[in-house]
């Protein structure tokens, strides 16, 4: 007797979907699609302004821009000032994008370092002491009131166009916020903390250092990671009032003729590097902080 | 040494002062010692750049009602007073739309897993967006109308309201939606009676943090390109180099700016009393 074939199929094992993948959920690459779909229709629809550019420039639109940022570019390295009446050229463009983009993400990062150092810094020596605590509460929380950013006239009559204006402005535009919410952080540690690590032999300053401002660092993180994002917007603050560099400088300029191109590419250069800063210092902060829950 | 009495933490014996009356005499203990650096300051450098806190008070007192350099330098007219007016209004209008339209964009997306999906991306992106950089294209979308200034204010306070509002109505669902389901809830009485009242502590904090930033957005923007308010003011004092009148008006929409987060402030734990 013949036994019969019997055909077992092999087990079908699904394939696995790449991480990547398996985070971006359907319907926001679809909603991306879209996007990307509506944005050149937009803006044929919405139309031109008086000055010749588009209300919503178009991915076309913001190439045919690139060109016009060799104008921003100083000289040298094979591409000569158009200020001279060398002509725009594509490699010019590159060099000027990239000489803006360095110089305005200098005085970002130097102003941001400058303000989150020293912010924290003068809250940790204040917060030493609890009625010195107390005792600048007020004027920081007033500080933090002031419409700073509204300020940058009076660093511009302090200091001038000097890179030192720059970097003290933004310093202080983020150090008056990051201040308060440090103050807050170390205050609002509760008080078993330390009194947990000086029962087991701490010194006060030790207690201080390796207890105190660690547990603060979590509370501290949210106002670090809005000032990292609030750092590019002084900057840009600074650059369109009275500097003649940077990608603020750009988006100044671009206003004034109207030039919605170039805004819009300066516009998405910005938010690359505002976004990629974001990003950095949220990663960082994470990994400080990986012991907090 | 009995028990008790190691129980008993050892206090000082001598004046006590009541908690209210301490922190207030501290507040004004702080201002005087900024007061006094500023005066130090001011001492040892030219009255054009560092002026003197008298020399302020002195400005502000001069400029509240009308203001000549204005009229003179810009065609302007009003005092330090009315368009202080203008300034405040324009934030707090700005700062309520955009809060608003946050609150409810932000709920929907923390609620409903389809908006979820299609726009929580896009939110997280424009928190990171600078503000500033929108300034350019509401300058040529809207002219110098008051959209035009005020477009910043409007957005900043949208997306923040909307992103904390979000995260606050995932982590609200989280905890409450389950133990209120378990109790027989509908999702109606979900919404209504639970994650709306334990939104509102979070939603203040975010509607402040906002009204905070609002203040300079809207000065710049009327740095820039204002018709009136204190940004047009700093403005022309800044072409007249009168640096203590420009400090003199940084200040008054500072107090005033402190007073409305006081009202703010008070107004939500008065809404939130129920909390502990």
């Amino acid at each position: 007797m013949k036994i019969p074939d019997i055909h077992i199929p092999e087990p079908t094992v699904a394939r696995p979907q790449p991480i990547w993948w398996r985070r971006i959920r359907r319907n926001t690459f679809l909603s991306l699609l879209v996007l990307i779909a509506a944005w050149p229709v937009l803006s044929v629809v919405i139309g031109t302004s008086p000055t010749g550019y588009k209300y919503i420039p178009g991915p076309q639109d913001i190439f045919g821009a690139f060109k016009s940022v060799a104008g921003f570019w100083p000289g040298g390295l094979g591409a000569p000032s158009t200020q001279t009446g060398a002509e725009a050229t594509y490699w010019g463009a590159i060099l000027g994008l990239v000489y803006n983009s360095f110089v305005t993400s200098l005085r970002a990062v130097g102003g941001l370092l400058l303000g989150i150092g020293g912010s924290i810094t003068l809250a940790l020596l204040i917060s030493w002491s609890k009625v010195a605590r107390e005792t600048l509460s007020f004027p920081a929380h007033f500080a933090r009131m002031v419409p700073v950013l509204g300020m940058i006239p009076l660093f511009a009559l302090w200091f001038g166009a000097s890179e030192l204006g720059t970097l003290v402005f933004v310093s202080f535009v983020l150090g008056s916020f990051v201040f308060v919410v440090a103050m807050n952080g170390i205050g609002n540690v509760p008080a078993y903390y330390d009194q947990y690590a000086r029962s087991l032999g701490a010194s006060r300053i030790r207690s201080y250092l390796s207890v105190v401002f660690p547990a603060a660092l979590p509370r501290i993180r949210g106002g670090i990671v809005l000032a990292v994002t609030w750092s590019w917007t002084s900057v840009l603050a600074a650059e369109f009032l009275g500097k003649d560099s940077g990608l603020g400088h750009i988006l100044s300029f671009s206003r004034f003729y109207g030039a919605t191109n170039l805004t819009a590419l300066i516009g998405l250069v910005v938010v690359i590097l505002a976004s990629s800063s974001y990003y950095i210092a949220n990663r960082v902060l994470s990994w400080l902080t990986r012991w907090s829950e | 040494m009995t028990v008790e009495g190691r129980k008993t933490a050892w206090r000082p014996r001598g004046i006590t002062i009541p908690g209210g009356l301490r922190r207030v005499g501290l507040a004004v203990l702080g201002v005087g010692v900024l007061v006094g650096v500023w005066s130090l300051v001011a001492a040892g450098a030219q009255s054009v750049r560092v002026p003197s806190p008298l020399r302020v008070l002195e400005t502000i007192r001069a400029n509240f009602l009308a203001l000549e350099a204005l009229a003179f330098a810009a065609f302007g007219s009003g005092g330090l007073a009315q368009n202080t007016v203008y300034t405040v209004s324009n934030t707090l209008i700005g700062v309520a739309i955009g809060a608003t339209f946050g609150v409810v964009v932000g709920v929907l997306v923390g609620r409903i897993q389809f908006l979820r999906d299609v726009l929580e991306k896009p939110l997280l992106f424009l928190v990171t967006v600078p503000v500033l950089v929108l300034l350019p294209f509401l300058s040529m979308w809207f002219g110098v109308s008051r959209l035009a200034i005020n477009g910043m204010v409007i957005f900043y306070a949208f997306v923040t309201v909307a992103f904390g509002t979000q995260q606050a109505t995932i982590n609200v669902s989280n905890y409450f939606q389950d133990y209120a389901r378990s109790l027989g809830a509908t999702q109606t009485q979900i919404l209504g009676a639970v994650i709306t009242p334990a939104l509102v502590p979070e939603v203040i904090g975010f509607i402040r943090g906002s009204l905070a930033f609002g203040w300079g957005l809207q000065t710049v923007a009327e740095i820039l390109g204002g018709q009136v308010g204190v940004g047009r003011i700093i403005r022309t004092f800044l072409h007249t180099a009168r640096t203590a009148d420009m400090i003199g008006a940084v200040i008054v929409l500072g107090i005033v700016a402190l007073l409305i987060d006081a009202f703010v402030a008070s107004v939500g734990k008065w809404i939130t009393r129920w909390q502990e």
